[in-house]
């Protein structure tokens, strides 16, 4: 009888509303199945990430040593295929040097604007899914575009600065003393 | 479940009409509403003119004492307490062994104390406190492994031979009124929301149970909240509509004083009683918002205060939709409550916690379901109800199933005093595949408790 009672209990949200928040085919979040418990488990191909609230992709295997965190001199790279510890605002890491374009690994593109061509990583947090700036903290892309695409930016960029692939939006003409890097060729005129 | 058939024996004796009685007449005087506003609670809206012998407020329970005052007296000051023996038996090894006594407890629950001020004609104001022996013995959230219980006995600094055990005061309600028209108040501070039926007064004297039932004191509706209320009602011939409007900072685990996100929760709620059988009363509530956590963290960089910055970090977050639906009838000496609840919890992409189980895992999504119905029957002795009670309950939020099956008499020899008993037995059944964290043996038990109003 408690079964049966449970089973008609789980329809009773469908009388009590008609506007349900959620969907019980969907009840994790980006990247997460319901597993045996019915907990959210990553993905196969994911892992929790380090704020533990959401799965990270674990991506194709890297290399050993790309993307490692490093010092120039306390902390060296110690791969010798990704030796260059590439200074960065959030957080220094190991890569490669003398790429040309196609040549780096997913996550990475070749930045030929200094005299040394490297692999240069994605800004942290730069195109992921925001609210507001508040989901965008902690990366290097800090600012939340609300208006139009709902992604994390980068603010405060100049000519040549953005990734590979993205360019350095002037606001200005739009009214706001502003620059963003941008998807190239998403820059209003 | 031998309390199943007690409460199938009580409610066929109740059926089969062991008392032909009506329900006996209201105690206390009617009300003339919207004069003086001193309907009882007015939070709920309701005047004592129109419950009989089931009550459903303190004031109801005080009489001609509070409505002779209540036109005279700037100040009220009033209350309840209850006195409780309770029995709980459960298997010898079972985890509930962790959170409860296997055998018999005398408690003092509840010692509440309510001040009203009847400002004008237009301004009322109510508080309420209850004075509580927490912390000292609490434990926090259940949680299969509990905590050491909070120890805040000290030495008495008066009398440094002796020792005193420090309790705390809980601010149950506290807020203030403003009579716009006769359809029409506003309130500010923190009240009962407006839902339901046992919500709406919480007094130990007014309620039948000894317990409230699950998905009340679960909160599938939040039970009290800060913020505004608009309130009011109308009638149109027999039938009278009650209508609420709440704004409040929503869930969270400081939401009586501080609300830890930017969004507000925002709640509605009709009840309408119609002329039909001797009372008939529907009524529905929702209420949607904002859960959070959060804390401050600061991050050093350097060695100058130029360095140091401090940024807030979500630890939980979810938009909680809940929704309530409830049914009052009183026909002859036949009562029947009935309430239903839900709770949907969707969490946010950055606020999704830790799963309470499984540590590696994240918490899904939930919609928690439950409801209650309470038979009850009046002899034409000293105001007696006899009742049952069944409760139901599926709360995946937590991994599991309950019922619990009631049978209680209360006695009410004064108006200002209530006697009850009660039988329980409580089930708990994990859904499939979780392992949760509430016990999943049988408890049952019985309580035995005095309640009174001063």
């Amino acid at each position: 009888m408690f079964s049966s009672f449970r089973a008609a209990l789980r329809y009773l949200p469908l009388l009590l509303c008609t506007a349900c928040i959620v969907d019980l085919d969907d009840r994790c979040g980006k990247d997460q199945v319901v597993d045996a418990v019915g907990a959210c488990s990553c993905k196969e191909g994911t892992e929790l990430a380090d704020d533990k609230h959401g799965c990270v992709s674990t991506g194709p295997p890297l290399p050993a040593g790309l993307g490692v965190e490093c010092e120039e001199t306390d902390n060296p790279c110690i791969d010798t295929t990704f030796s260059r510890c590439q200074d960065n605002s959030v957080r220094n890491y190991c890569t490669s040097e003398g790429c040309e374009p196609g040549d780096c690994e997913e996550g990475y593109a070749c930045n030929q604007r200094e005299s040394e061509f490297f692999c240069e990583r994605a800004p942290i947090g730069q195109g992921e899914t925001c609210a507001s700036d508040g989901d965008c903290a902690g990366g290097e892309a800090t600012y939340c575009e609300t208006m139009l695409i709902e992604q994390c930016l980068v603010r405060g960029c100049s000519e040549g600065t953005c990734f590979p692939g993205w360019e350095c939006c002037d606001l200005s003409s739009l009214g706001f003393d502003d620059t963003l890097c941008v998807p190239e060729g998403r820059c209003p005129v | 479940m031998p309390s199943l058939r007690i409460a199938a024996v009580v409610l066929l004796l109740a059926v089969l009409g062991l008392a032909k009685q009506s329900f006996a007449e209201p105690s206390t005087p009617p009300q003339t509403e919207d004069s003086v506003d001193t309907t009882p609670d007015a939070n709920s809206g309701a005047s004592s003119s129109e419950y009989d012998n089931d009550v459903q407020s303190v004031e109801e329970l005080l009489g001609e004492q509070y409505a002779s005052e209540a036109e005279e007296e700037r100040i009220q000051i009033y209350g309840f307490a209850d006195f409780t023996y309770r029995y709980l038996s459960f298997a010898d090894d079972s985890l509930w062994n962790l959170r409860l006594p296997n055998h018999g407890t005398f408690l003092l629950g509840n010692l509440n104390l309510y001040v009203r001020g009847n400002i004008s004609s237009r301004w009322t104001s109510l508080a309420e406190v209850r004075f509580t022996f927490l912390p000292n013995g609490g434990q926090v959230e259940d949680v299969v492994v509990q905590s050491p219980p909070v120890d805040s006995e000290f030495r008495d600094d008066v009398d440094p031979a002796d020792t005193v055990r420090v309790g705390g005061i809980i601010i149950e309600r506290a807020w203030l009124q403003y009579r716009l028209n006769a359809h029409l108040k506003i309130r500010m501070g923190r009240w009962l929301t407006p839902y339901g039926i046992w919500n709406i007064d919480h007094g130990s004297p007014t309620v039948i149970g000894v317990r409230k039932p699950f998905i009340v004191g679960s909160d599938f509706m939040p039970g009290a909240q800060t913020g505004i209320q608009l309130l009011g009602e109308y009638r149109i011939d027999d039938y009278r509509l009650k209508y609420f409007a709440t704004l409040a900072n929503g869930r969270g685990p400081t939401d009586e004083y501080r609300d830890l996100d930017g969004n507000k929760a925002l709640g509605a709620s009709l009840k309408l009683a119609t002329p039909w059988l001797d009372e008939f009363t529907v009524g529905t509530a929702a209420n949607y918002g904002r859960d959070s956590e959060t804390h401050a963290e600061t991050i050093v960089s350097g060695a100058t205060i130029q360095d140091v910055a401090a940024m807030t970090v979500i630890d939980r977050e979810s938009n909680v939709l809940s929704v309530t639906g409830d049914l009052r009838l009183r026909w002859k000496n036949v009562l029947l409550i009935a309430e239903i609840a839900s709770q949907q919890t969707a969490y946010t992409g950055r606020g999704r916690p830790t799963h309470f189980v499984a540590s590696n895992a994240l918490q899904a999504d939930s919609i928690d379901v439950g409801g209650y119905a309470l038979l009850g029957y009046e002899l034409p002795w000293q105001h007696t109800i006899l009742w049952s009670s069944y409760e139901l309950a599926s709360v995946s939020s937590k991994g599991v199933d309950l019922a619990l099956s009631t049978v209680g008499v209360v006695i009410r020899p004064l108006p200002q005093v209530t006697l009850k008993a009660s039988a329980f037995q409580l089930a708990f059944d994990q859904q499939a595949g979780v392992t949760s964290f509430l016990p999943p043996d049988k408890l049952s038990g019985f309580n035995f408790q005095m309640a009174w109003v001063f």
